[in-house]
């Protein structure tokens, strides 16, 4: 009597799906990790009233527009006023 | 006797296997988009921006301050404070105050004791900001404050403080 026990068959087909399976469940992890974060982005933070200058910094806003045709009018304590609105923009 | 062992029953069963990884997956998918969808877009601080916006634009105009800001004997305009929204044409929803919005007007001299003050809204939105800074509070109503100078009658300098605030978080906070 002669028994063939095969060597390939039902024990490798389920180490297959085995790891299939793991891998799956990593990639899902991933991706659910990025759409969280990619929902928290949706706090929007956007500067209306733009001035926008050559060479100018990032932060010029309306308000600096605001305070640059006052300085034209009446520029004396330039300086106290400047260390004043910067008190907002450390705070 | 020549026994040889084939395969089919376990293609049975990893036929059923296969559609419980089909569900696994669907499901991953299905979670990722409600994760996403649900969360709404805060855009309280866009609003914060427009309505500070709107009030400096109205209290100051290319470097002056409105002239009906200020009376003729030089003292600040209580009638203007008084209908501060008309003058402005702002319009907030006053059935369910949101909104709160405060100037704060300074010399250059003293600049902890406001020489006028025009605020307008739900006060209450103002105690949560000094707790904002705490990261579990800050979805608490937005606020924002700006600083900016301008020139009244007789070339005097003014220090304007505006703060705006925005609470709604039923709508943008989840």
């Amino acid at each position: 009597m002669f028994v063939n026990k095969g060597k390939s068959g039902q024990l490798s087909d389920a180490m297959t799906w085995i790891i299939a399976t793991i891998i799956i469940i990593v990639i899902l992890v991933v991706f659910f990790y990025a759409s969280s974060i990619l929902a928290k982005a949706k706090d929007l933070e956007v500067n209306t009233k733009l001035l926008f200058v050559e060479g100018g910094e990032n932060n010029m806003g309306w308000f600096y527009e605001k305070t640059s045709l006052a300085y034209s009018i009446n520029s004396n304590n330039k300086l106290k006023i400047e260390a004043w609105i910067n008190e907002d923009k450390k705070s | 006797m020549n026994i040889k062992l084939n395969k089919k029953g376990a293609d049975k069963i990893i036929s059923v296997y296969w559609f419980a990884i089909l569900i696994l997956v669907a499901g991953g998918v299905f979670m990722m988009v409600s994760t996403f969808y649900n969360s709404p877009y805060d855009v309280r601080g866009l609003e914060a921006e427009i309505l500070s916006d709107k009030v400096a634009d109205c209290i100051s105009n290319q470097g002056q301050l409105n002239f009906n800001l200020i009376e003729e004997d030089g003292k600040f305009s209580e009638a203007f404070k008084n209908n501060f929204l008309n003058n402005c044409k702002i319009i907030l929803n006053e059935n369910k105050p949101e909104y709160y919005f405060e100037v704060n007007f300074y010399g250059v001299d003293d600049t902890s004791n406001s020489v006028f003050d025009i605020s307008y809204g739900n006060q209450n939105w103002k105690a949560g900001c000094s707790i904002q800074e705490d990261k579990e509070h800050e979805k608490l109503s937005k606020c924002l404050e700006k600083r900016f100078y301008a020139v009244g009658e007789d070339n005097v300098q003014y220090l304007i403080k505006v703060l705006s605030i925005v609470g709604k978080a039923e709508k943008n906070v989840r």
